[in-house]
C-alpha cells in the first residue's frame, strides 16, 4: 500500500487528485494534512498552502517519516496556478507550463526554502484551476477545450451543466456532487490529459515517485 | 497485564489485534470502532466471570445487543458465524469462541471452545466438544468438570489453577500465577463512561465496588483515599491535586444534610462536599450537586486509577468529556505516570480531545496511543502510533502529538472534514 499525504488549497481538490492517483494506483491511503480545520486564518486557499510550507518545509523528512508505519511514501502539494500573481509567477498562458514552473519554483524556493524539490514530494499547479480537469472530462466536450488551462471560472461550466449549485456567488462542491465527478475525471484520464499539459505532467512524475516506490519494495533476488 | 488481545468478528472488529501497554489511549473519529474494542474485552470479562448474559455484559459496561448486532457483518459477507477472542498476558493465552443464533437468540451465548495456554506447552485447560466434559491437561490429565454449553470453565478455572499451582515450582509455578492473574483481571474488567448526574449523585448508574460505570459510589471512594494528616489522596498529592481544580481547597464525604442543597434535589444520602478557596468561609461549602462538573471527573478518574479496590484492568470511554484541554492533559499525565509507576493496573481509554495526547509521554513503551480507523470495507482497523526521536523532538518547536492528530499526520480523524 502507498501512503500519500496531500496538501491542498481546498477539498474538491483532495478529491481529484486523490481520484487521479488511485486510478493509477488503487492501494493508496491518503493523509488529508490541509486544508485544515480552523475558521480563522486561511485554512483554504493558497494562503493556506504557503503557510504550511513555510512552517514544515526545513523538517519534511521528519514530517514524512517520523510516524513508524506511517511513513508517507508521497507528499502532494498543490497550489493552483490562478494565484500566481501572487507570487509574481505569472506568465502569459497558453502556454501553461510557463506558469506552472514559476509557480513551482516559488513553492519549493521561497515556500518550502529548498534549493530543489526532494524526490518524494510532488508539487502540483494545475492551471488555472483543478476544476479544468474535470470539465475536460465532460460529455459533451466543453466549447473551449483548447484553452482551458488557461481559463479563469472554469467551474462555472460544471454549474451550467446543473452538476453543481451556485450559492452567494459562490460554487458549491460537496463530496457527494464533486466525488463522482473526480472519479469520471480520473476514468477518463486520457482525456484530461490531452487537454490539460499540467494533469499530464502530474500523471507523470506521479507514475515515476510509484515506480521508485516499488523498485524499493521489490525484495532482492 | 494484558499484552495482546485479538477480536474476530464482533461488532466492526472483523479481525483486531492490539498489543498493549499500561496505558492505552484510543483516538478515531466517531463511529470508527473504538468502544468496540473495549466492549470486546468486556464480552471476554463476562466470559471470564461464568457467562455471556444480559446481567454479566451490563456489569461491565457493554452495550446490550442482539446477536445480529454483535455479529460482524459487512456488505456481501455472510455474518461471522462465531466471535473469537483471544486475550494474552505474558506466557498464559486464554481463547474463546461464542456463538448466538441470529434467529431465535438465546438469552446465553454458546461457548463454543474455550481454551487456556501457559508457555509453548499444551493447554493446560481445554473444554472439549460443546459443552460436556471439559479436562485439565498438562501432558495428562489430572481432572475434569462438568459444564453445561453457556457456561463458561473460566470461573471455576482459577480453583482448578491454585490445586495446579500448589504442585509446581520455578518457572512452571509462575506461568500459573500469570494464568490466574490473567482470568482474574478479565472477570474484575469493566468499561466505565462518567456520566455528570450519576457523579453529582442525582442518577442511578450500575453500581460496582468502589466505583459504579457512571460514577456512583465517588464520595465513598474518596473518603477511603483521602489520608488529611499527609495531604494524600490515594498515591496522589492533594495540592497537585487542587492544582488542577483551581476553585476547590477541600473535599470530603458528607450526609446530604451536612451540605447546603435544595430539598427538592433528589440526591444521595452520602454525597461529595467540597470547600471553595473563594468564597466566605461562612458560605464556602458546595455539595457534587453544585460543584463544577471538571472536578468530579478528575475525582473520578483519580479514584478509579488508584482505588485497592478497583479493577486491575479497567477502560474508560471519553474520559476527558467536561474537561478543559489543559486539564484534561494534566490530568492524563498525573494519572499516566501513577499507573506506570505503580506497574499493577492497566487503563484504556478513548479520547477525542487532542491536549490529552500531549499529556502522553510516547517515550514510555507503557504508554501506547493507537489510531482507531475504519478500512475501506468498513472494517476497524486499529494501528499503534509509534514516533521517531526526531520527530517527538520536534513537539516543543509546533509539531506537537495535538497537533499531528488534528493534521491528519496520525490517522485516527474523520475523513471528509
Amino acid at each position: 500500500m502507498l501512503r500519500v499525504g496531500i496538501v491542498a488549497e481546498g477539498k474538491s481538490e483532495w478529491f481529484v487528485l486523490e481520484e487521479m492517483m488511485r486510478a493509477i494506483h488503487p492501494d493508496i491511503d491518503f493523509q488529508r494534512i490541509r486544508p485544515d480545520i480552523s475558521a480563522t486564518g486561511s485554512p483554504y486557499g493558497w494562503r493556506g498552502v504557503k503557510a504550511w510550507c513555510q512552517e514544515f518545509g526545513g523538517r519534511l523528512d521528519t514530517f514524512m517519516t517520523g510516524v513508524k508505519g506511517k511513513e508517507l511514501d508521497l507528499l502532494v502539494i498543490h497550489a493552483d496556478c490562478s494565484m500566481a500573481h501572487n507570487a509574481g509567477a505569472n506568465r502569459p498562458c497558453p502556454p501553461a507550463v510557463d506558469t506552472a514552473d514559476a509557480l513551482r519554483d516559488v513553492v519549493v524556493r521561497q515556500w518550502l526554502r529548498l534549493a530543489a524539490q526532494p524526490p518524494r514530494v510532488l508539487v502540483t499547479h494545475p492551471s488555472r484551476s483543478t476544476d479544468a480537469w474535470v470539465v475536460a472530462s465532460l460529455e459533451p466536450p466543453y466549447r473551449r477545450l483548447a484553452s482551458i488551462e488557461c481559463e479563469d471560472s472554469v467551474e462555472n461550466e460544471l454549474v451550467a451543466r446543473h452538476l453543481l449549485r451556485k450559492k452567494d456567488g459562490e460554487v458549491k462542491k460537496p463530496e457527494g456532487k464533486y466525488r463522482p465527478l473526480a472519479e469520471q475525471a480520473a476514468q477518463r484520464m486520457s482525456e484530461v490529459c490531452a487537454h490539460c499539459t499540467q494533469a499530464a505532467r502530474f500523471v507523470e512524475e506521479f507514475q515515476a515517485v510509484l515506480a521508485v516506490v516499488q523498485l524499493e519494495r521489490t525484495p532482492e533476488l | 497485564m494484558l499484552t495482546r488481545f485479538t477480536v474476530k468478528g464482533f461488532k466492526s472488529l472483523l479481525d483486531t489485534t492490539v498489543e498493549l501497554g499500561a496505558v492505552n489511549v484510543f483516538i478515531g473519529a466517531n463511529g470508527s470502532g473504538k468502544s468496540n474494542i473495549l466492549e470486546a474485552l468486556g464480552v471476554m470479562g463476562a466470559a471470564a466471570f461464568g457467562s455471556v448474559e444480559p446481567e454479566t455484559l451490563r456489569y461491565r459496561g457493554v452495550r446490550l445487543g442482539l446477536p445480529a448486532l454483535y455479529k460482524t457483518s459487512f456488505k456481501g459477507q455472510e455474518p461471522h458465524q462465531a466471535i473469537e477472542l483471544d486475550a494474552e498476558a505474558g506466557a498464559a493465552v486464554y481463547r474463546l469462541e461464542l456463538d448466538n443464533p441470529i434467529e431465535e437468540p438465546l438469552a446465553k451465548w454458546r461457548i463454543i471452545s474455550e481454551k487456556l495456554t501457559v508457555g509453548r506447552t499444551l493447554p493446560l485447560v481445554e473444554r472439549q466438544g460443546r459443552g460436556g466434559m471439559i479436562r485439565v491437561i498438562q501432558g495428562q490429565v489430572i481432572g475434569g468438570l462438568s459444564f453445561n454449553e453457556q457456561q463458561s470453565m473460566a470461573s471455576r478455572m482459577v480453583d482448578l489453577l491454585e490445586v495446579l499451582r500448589a504442585q509446581q515450582q520455578g518457572e512452571v509455578r509462575q506461568e500459573t500465577v500469570e494464568a490466574q492473574e490473567l482470568l482474574a483481571a478479565l472477570k474484575g474488567y469493566a468499561l466505565f463512561a462518567p456520566v455528570t448526574p450519576v457523579l453529582r449523585g442525582t442518577a442511578e448508574d450500575v453500581a460496582r465496588d468502589p466505583l459504579g460505570l457512571g460514577g456512583s459510589g465517588l464520595p465513598t471512594a474518596i473518603q477511603s483515599l483521602l489520608n488529611e494528616e499527609e495531604r494524600t489522596l490515594g498515591p496522589f498529592d492533594l495540592d497537585e491535586v487542587w492544582e488542577m481544580i483551581e476553585w476547590a481547597q477541600d473535599v470530603s464525604a458528607a450526609q446530604g444534610s451536612e451540605v447546603p442543597l435544595s430539598p427538592a434535589v433528589p440526591t444521595k444520602p452520602i454525597i461529595l462536599k467540597f470547600v471553595d478557596r473563594f468564597m466566605d468561609q461562612e458560605r464556602n461549602t458546595l455539595s457534587a450537586y453544585d460543584a463544577s462538573e471538571g472536578a468530579l471527573y478528575v475525582l473520578f478518574m483519580l479514584a478509579l486509577a488508584s482505588h485497592p479496590k478497583a479493577p486491575r484492568i479497567f477502560a474508560v470511554d471519553n474520559f476527558d468529556q467536561a474537561l478543559h484541554p489543559r486539564l484534561a492533559a494534566a490530568l492524563t499525565r498525573m494519572v499516566t505516570s501513577h499507573l506506570v509507576r505503580e506497574g499493577k493496573r492497566q487503563m484504556l481509554v478513548t479520547t477525542h480531545n487532542p491536549l490529552v495526547l500531549d499529556g502522553l509521554d510516547l517515550r514510555d513503551d507503557r504508554i501506547r496511543l493507537f489510531a482507531v480507523e475504519r478500512g475501506r470495507n468498513g472494517a476497524t482497523q486499529i494501528n499503534r502510533i509509534v514516533l521517531s526521536e526526531e520527530l517527538l523532538a520536534e513537539a516543543d518547536k509546533g509539531m506537537s502529538l495535538s497537533r499531528l492528530w488534528v493534521m491528519g499526520r496520525l490517522g485516527g480523524v474523520p475523513r471528509s472534514i
